[in-house]
C-alpha cells in the first residue's frame, strides 16, 4: 500500500530559546525555505494545513503563540483550495495533507508548524478554574504536561524495575547524536552521567534533562502526489501513515515489519516516551525496552537507530516537527553526517500515547 | 497544599460533571456506572466506554483504594501551591482500572499499593475528593 503522497520540500528555521521576533515571521521563514527546497512558488500552493496550538499553555492566540493556516494564508496572500488546522501534533496534519493530494483536491499542500517559547512560562490555568477533564486533575496540582508522564514512569519503574540509568541512556545517545544537528539547541553541549544524576528534579521521578525545553522555531513541509514527486530534486514517499489512538497500525497496513525499519524518530517530549514507543511498535515486549536500549539498540549501527537528530530533548520542543523533518531527510538521503545507510523505511512517530501519528517514509515509491 | 487546605485551582463543573460535584459536596464519591454492562466510567462520559450504552447512572463508591503511582513536584505546580507537592493516582477497589488523581497530604510520595480512603475538602464553590492514608489497624 502507499498513501499516494510524498514530501518534496523541507524548510526549517534556527531553533532559539526565546522569541526574538514575531512567531508569524518565524513561520513564514520556514515556508519560504520549504518552497525553495521544493522548487515551487507561492502561487503553486493550493492547500495549507496549520497546527494551531501552543504546547506551552499560553493564551492560544493566532499570531501570539500559535500560527493558523488562516493567518498564513492571509499574510501571504494565498488563495488555496483547502485551508484548515489540526489540533494535534504535526503528524496528523501530514496525514491530512497526504489525503488531500492523493484525492486530487490539491497539488501542493504546505504543512506548517511554528512554536514560540512563552515569555512567562507554562501555566496550567489562566483564570484559577480547571475546565473539562482538567477539573479532575489540575485542582490537585497535576499539571497537563510533566505530571502525568512522571506518574506513568513511576508506575513503569515499580512494575519493571527500570532505573535512572535507563533514562540517562536515552538522553545520552540523543545528546551525542545532536552534535551532528545544526538546529539542535544542545548541539555543542555534552551531558555526563554525573550532571544528569545531579540535575534538579522537576517532577520526581523525572529530572530537568528528562524534559525537552520550550523553544522558538518553525518547520514547513511541501506535500504533493507521488506521481508529481519525481519532478522534484528530492522526495520522501509516504508509504503508510495513520493518526489517532493506534498509529502503529500503519506498519501493518503497509505490511512492514518493524525490523524492516532502518531509522526511527520517536517523540520524546519526556525521556520515558522512547521506551513507550519502542514497546508500542513491538521492538521490545512491554517492560523489556530498557534492556534493549542498554544493549545499544538506539545507537548508529544499533538495532533501530533512533532520534538521529537528537530528539526534542536535544533540539528543543518543536512538538514532533523536528522528528518528521529528520525522518523525511533520512528517507531522502539528505541527512548529512547523520545519514543512516541503506534506508528503505524511515519512520516518525509523534504524539502522546492516546493520540499520535506514525509516518513511514521511503526513498522510492511503492505500490 | 495538603489535603486539609483548599486548592488554588477550582474545578469548573459542567453539564456532564455536575453530579460528581453535587455528590462530593455532601461527602459522597459517585461515578457513572453503565446499566447495561456494569462497568464504571471516569472521567464522566456520554457513552459507556466498554459497550457504548448511553444509560449510565451515578453510583456511590466506597472511596477505598490503593496507590497506583505517585510523583513529587520539586517546585509549585501552579501559583498558589506549595512545594514539594505530591500527586498520587488511586485505583478504586470497585474497579481497579478506574484511577483518580489526588493531591497527597505529605511531602514524600507513598509507595505503590498503599491503602487509601477518600476525604472531602471544601474548595471554592466545590468540594474536592482527596485521598488520605489509611493507618494500620
Amino acid at each position: 500500500m502507499t498513501t499516494g503522497a510524498a514530501v518534496v520540500g523541507v524548510g526549517s528555521t534556527p531553533v532559539t530559546r526565546r522569541a526574538e521576533r514575531s512567531i508569524v515571521a518565524v513561520a513564514v521563514e520556514a515556508i519560504d525555505a520549504a518552497l525553495a527546497d521544493a522548487g515551487i512558488g507561492h502561487d503553486d500552493v493550493d492547500g495549507c494545513i496549520g497546527v494551531a496550538y501552543s504546547p506551552n499553555g499560553g493564551p492560544q492566540v493566532a499570531g501570539v503563540d500559535q500560527v493558523t493556516s488562516a493567518l498564513v494564508t492571509h499574510q501571504l496572500g494565498w488563495r488555496p483550495r483547502v485551508s484548515c488546522d489540526v489540533f494535534a501534533m504535526a503528524g496528523a496534519a501530514l496525514v491530512q495533507a497526504a489525503a488531500l493530494v492523493a484525492a486530487g483536491m490539491c497539488r501542493y499542500v504546505v504543512v506548517v508548524r511554528a512554536v514560540v517559547s512563552a515569555v512567562d512560562g507554562f501555566r496550567p490555568t489562566s483564570d484559577g478554574l480547571a475546565w473539562g477533564d482538567a477539573q479532575f486533575t489540575v485542582p490537585h496540582g497535576l499539571t497537563p504536561g510533566i505530571g502525568r508522564h512522571a506518574l506513568a514512569w513511576q508506575r513503569y519503574v515499580d512494575q519493571f524495575g527500570a532505573s535512572r540509568d535507563d533514562l540517562f541512556r536515552v538522553v545520552d545517545v540523543q545528546r551525542r547524536a545532536a552534535t551532528a544537528n545544526p538546529y539542535a539547541y544542545w548541539r555543542d553541549t555534552p551531558l555526563t552521567r554525573d550532571e544528569y544524576v545531579n540535575a534538579r528534579w522537576v517532577c520526581e521521578p523525572l529530572c530537568l534533562y528528562d524534559c525537552d525545553m520550550p523553544v522558538t522555531g518553525a518547520v514547513a513541509l511541501v506535500v504533493t502526489g507521488a506521481d508529481q514527486a519525481a519532478g522534484h530534486a528530492a522526495a520522501a514517499y509516504l508509504t503508510a501513515a495513520a493518526s489517532g489512538p493506534e498509529p502503529e497500525r500503519a506498519l501493518g497496513d503497509a505490511a512492514i515489519a518493524v525490523d524492516d525499519v532502518q531509522v526511527a524518530q520517536l517523540y520524546d517530549g519526556f525521556s520515558p516516551f522512547v521506551f513507550h514507543w519502542l514497546e508500542r511498535l513491538g521492538v521490545a515486549p512491554v517492560g523489556q525496552s530498557p534492556r534493549l536500549v542498554a544493549g545499544g539498540a538506539l545507537e548508529r549501527g544499533g538495532l533501530l537507530p533512533t532520534n538521529t537528530f537528537g530528539g526534542s530533548l536535544s533540539e528543543g520542543r518543536l512538538h514532533g516537527m523536528g522528528h518528521i523533518r529528520e525522518a523525511v531527510l533520512q528517507a531522502m538521503g539528505r541527512a548529512g553526517e547523520r545519514q543512516i545507510t541503506g534506508v528503505r523505511h524511515s519512520i516518525a512517530l509523534v504524539g502522546i500515547p492516546e493520540d499520535a501519528a506514525l509516518m513511514v517514509f521511503s526513498p522510492e515509491t511503492s505500490s | 497544599m495538603t489535603s486539609s487546605e483548599p486548592s488554588p485551582v477550582v474545578p469548573a463543573r459542567d453539564a456532564l460533571t455536575a453530579p460528581f460535584w453535587s455528590a462530593t459536596a455532601v461527602g459522597e464519591l459517585r461515578l457513572q456506572r453503565c446499566t447495561a454492562c456494569g462497568r464504571f466510567a471516569f472521567p464522566p462520559t456520554v457513552r459507556c466506554r466498554a459497550c457504548r450504552s448511553s444509560v449510565l447512572e451515578w453510583e456511590r463508591l466506597s472511596g477505598d483504594g490503593t496507590i497506583h503511582s505517585a510523583c513529587t513536584y520539586a517546585a509549585p505546580p501552579a501559583p498558589g501551591f506549595t512545594a514539594p507537592h505530591v500527586v498520587v493516582l488511586v485505583q478504586l477497589d470497585e474497579q481497579p482500572d478506574i484511577v483518580l488523581t489526588s493531591s497527597w497530604p505529605a511531602p514524600s510520595a507513598p509507595p505503590a499499593g498503599a491503602r487509601v480512603r477518600v476525604s472531602f475538602v471544601p474548595n471554592g464553590d466545590e468540594t474536592l475528593p482527596v485521598f488520605v492514608p489509611v493507618s494500620a489497624p
